[in-house]
């Protein structure tokens, strides 16, 4: 199925099934063969329903109403059961957003190819050894027995999404939509996978939408960019035209919030804390602390201290260890030798162990904003129940309380009733802020804060953040993106496998790395 | 939630549902004070319906009809009762196991899991052999064979919850073991927990009724004792073994669609 066909989209709208919303306003797409677009847009514009309609797919709670999507001769919209299955991989190829949840994990990596092709129609077993090999091999992963009875889980998250990729491209499809599919991956591995979709795209003459929230990521990639917003398109055009003459304020604001390049953000480098400050010591001091997992080491004989109205940022890959520290740091990670202390006083291991200004004094903020809200609680009362708990506050006067911290980080008393489901992320990020201003700590513990958010809402996360810490707030930044580094932090530390390998005032270890590997970090983001 | 209630009126199944359990339970528990009395013999046994006996006459010659409405109230009592009991010593349980050391969660599952291996109604037919049936024991007893299996779905659903962000966030607040089950498990399991309710009281009125078609149940006037009192007279007076039957199955297909459809619209939110 590789005569070049491209997809053609026109006129689609798609509506909420329950409140009649429309979630996609008659939208026009067409994408020539071998083309390789970039769909970018923010949380519910409507870029991932987009997407999956090129796969004749609307999720639960969608439908089309009007329009059509067609590959080369073959209608998708109003296709039966049946042909939609055989078109499916055969003419129209996904890889999903996450690897891990994609791939059957109780089937072999081989046997999963090999029901695929099956499924559609090649049941040879050397023809279908000899297409797996060719797909394997294209990806860059090895074809030996060995390798195609590994189960998903005994695969790196880069091999397991080579894995997807390879079952997207296996029947040579005409089209492949690529939802997502760097989101859970490191820096160099990201730029791996789509260096490869893009070589792919290239040798099969396939028309690839590639779905991304991470606009950097495309304007590198993409021939072609495409922003969608509130359910339309609203720029489309050559990714260098896109990039240099938005057409829609929307796009302008994307593109002011992509993080500017290490050497130009150096210019406006934050000043440290004046030398008087020093003497009274450090907020936080962190001691040779090495950190287990399940008996395995994860850090070793990490240090650093962070002194007062300082921010201090770890940065490293996934796996480096830096969110085991800032756990370690909470009390949420007890199994440890080293010593952590606040204040020149040494922590209990255990957050239950830790007296009441200890864990006043220490905040942490999640990653996840989607995860560390109680879903069955409002906002307001999130917020408030920090202050009951840790100021002793009573409960109407936590309310005014939570009101004044919501207030703080730019969020309205109209959020104050809002359960979290009705949030966008970076609400939610502000809602978990509040939480943890509420309780006025003497430092801030941010563990990834804002890589889980859309990139304008990272932009106003971190000004906000910029904001509180000139007011004087000491924080713990931790990081895999070097950039927003640069904007935030006075020093920095760099981790790689759970040791530090290169510390300093965050301008030198930007302009003049000591270390290769901070080399190698700041090559593959900068 | 208002988006959910629609959601949940749009469905036949659950409509169907509702109306169905609704019935069952009006029968069941405005049936005693509209039976005639249920002990009352009104003609031969296995008369077909007619005059005094709208749904004809049982074993002894009493109206089926009055026993079918006198008989539904304890039944079903004791089967909810008993998942009552089961689900509620499940979640004490499965949440002690999803907080508790993994050495003992361990052993205490591993324990749990050869329990659950033994047949619900083979465990119940045991101890009431030994302690006889009386309303007290069968509740006791079908109650109690739930509660591994509630646990361990409790337990799974508890774990869930504590190793989210939110429930560690409430750790570092300080909040006390008491404030972190009743605040933050609990209200995120609650919709674990009602489902497990109602598989839990549809299985009791099962088991129930198995005892009693076993002969091993309750004595008094029920569903269940109906089935096995009559089943002698099936070919002559169908109605006397088929009255409780269908009542049972409607109360039980009522209560799984019920179930199945709740499912279905929360998911799709």
């Amino acid at each position: 199925m590789s005569e070049a066909s491209g997809i053609a989209i026109s006129g689609l709208r798609i509506h909420a099934t329950d409140d009649r919303r429309e979630v996609l306003h008659g939208v026009d797409l067409t994408v020539g063969p071998g083309e390789f677009v970039g769909i970018a847009g923010e949380t519910g514009s409507g870029k991932t329903t987009l997407g999956l309609s090129a796969l004749g797919f609307a999720r639960p709670g969608l439908s089309v109403t009007a329009g059509s999507v067609a590959v080369g001769d073959h209608q998708l919209i109003g296709a039966g059961r049946e042909e939609l299955r055989r078109l499916r991989g055969d003419v129209v190829g996904y890889v999903p957003q996450d690897p891990a949840t994609a791939l059957n994990p109780g089937l072999r990596v081989g046997a999963g190819l090999r029901e695929v092709l099956r499924a559609h129609g090649i049941g040879d077993r050397d023809e279908q050894r000899r297409r797996i090999a060719a797909a394997f091999g294209a990806v860059g992963l090895p074809h030996d027995d060995a390798f195609l009875r590994r189960y998903p889980n005994q695969l790196s998250g880069g091999q397991q999404q080579r894995v997807s990729i390879a079952t997207a491209f296996v029947l040579r499809p005409a089209v492949v939509v690529l939802d997502e599919p760097t989101t859970g991956l490191d820096a160099a591995t990201k730029a791996a996978v789509v260096r490869l979709v893009h070589d792919l795209s290239r040798s099969a003459g396939a028309s690839v939408l590639f779905i991304s929230h991470d606009l950097r990521l495309l304007m590198e990639t993409a021939d072609r960019l495409i922003v969608v917003y509130r359910g339309a398109i609203v720029d489309d055009g050559p990714t260098a035209r896109v990039a240099a003459e938005p057409r829609h304020e929307y796009t302008r604001t994307l593109l002011a919030a992509v993080p500017a390049p290490v050497g130009a953000a150096l210019a406006r480098h934050w000043p440290g804390p004046s030398p008087g400050d020093a003497a009274t010591g450090p907020v936080l001091a962190v001691d040779a602390l090495t950190a287990r997992h399940a008996g395995v080491a994860v850090t070793s004989d990490v240090g650093f201290t962070v002194d007062a109205g300082e921010c201090v940022a770890l940065v490293g890959e996934s796996g480096s260890g830096k969110t085991t520290i800032a756990r370690t740091v909470a009390g949420l990670h007890t199994s440890y030798d080293g010593t952590v202390r606040l204040d020149g006083e040494v922590l209990a291991r255990s957050v239950s162990r830790r007296n009441l200004t200890q864990l006043r004094a220490l905040q942490y903020v999640f990653q996840n904003p989607f995860g560390s809200l109680n879903p069955r609680r409002t906002a307001g009362r999130s917020v408030a129940l920090a202050a009951e708990l840790v100021l002793g506050m009573s409960r109407p006067e936590a309310a005014d309380a939570a009101a004044a911290a919501l207030e703080r980080v730019g969020l309205s008393t109209r959020h104050l009733r809002s359960q979290p489901h009705a949030l966008s992320g970076g609400e939610r990020q502000r809602v978990a802020l509040a939480r943890a201003l509420i309780c006025r700590p003497r430092i801030l513990i941010c563990d990834e804060v804002t890589s889980s958010l859309d990139l304008s809402v990272q932009a106003e996360i971190v000004q906000l953040l910029t904001g509180l810490q000139s007011d004087g707030l000491t924080m713990l930044f931790i990081t895999h993106d070097l950039p927003l580094v640069s904007t935030i932090a006075q020093r920095t530390l760099v981790l790689r496998d759970g040791a530090v390998v290169e510390a300093g005032p965050t301008p030198d270890v930007l302009a003049t790395p000591q270390h290769e590997y901070t080399r190698r970090l700041l090559t593959v983001t900068g | 939630m208002s988006a959910v209630a629609t959601q949940l009126v749009r469905r036949p199944s659950v409509v169907a549902g509702t109306l169905m359990t609704a019935a069952t339970l009006f029968v069941a528990f405005a049936g005693p004070a509209l039976a005639g009395s249920p002990d009352e013999f009104v003609g031969a046994p296995f008369q077909g319906p007619g005059g005094d006996a709208p749904l004809g006459t049982d074993v002894m010659g009493r109206s089926v009809l009055a026993r079918l409405l006198a008989g539904g109230r304890d039944f079903l009592l004791q089967g909810i009762l008993a998942a009552a009991l089961g689900v509620g010593a499940g979640v004490l349980l499965g949440v002690a196991l999803a907080s508790a050391s993994r050495r003992v969660a361990d052993l205490v599952l591993s324990l749990n899991d050869t329990v659950i291996v033994l047949p619900q109604i083979v465990i119940a037919l045991l101890v009431l052999t030994r302690l006889g049936a009386t309303p007290l024991t069968l509740v006791l007893v079908v109650g109690i064979v739930h509660v591994p299996q509630s646990a361990r779905v409790v337990r799974a659903a508890t774990q869930r919850v504590v190793t989210q962000d939110y429930y560690d966030s409430a750790r570092t607040l300080g909040a006390s073991r008491r404030r972190l089950f009743t605040g933050e498990v609990l209200p995120n399991i609650a919709g674990v927990v009602l489902l497990e309710l109602s598989i839990r009281l549809a299985i009791s009125v099962v088991v129930l009724a198995s005892l009693s078609y076993l002969g091993f149940g309750s004595t008094d006037t029920q569903w269940g004792r109906m089935i096995h009192e009559n089943q002698g007279g099936l070919t002559i007076q169908p109605w006397a073994v088929l009255a409780p039957v269908i009542c049972t199955g409607v109360f039980l297909i009522g209560v799984n669609l019920l179930r199945g459809g709740t499912v279905r619209a929360l998911a799709v939110r």
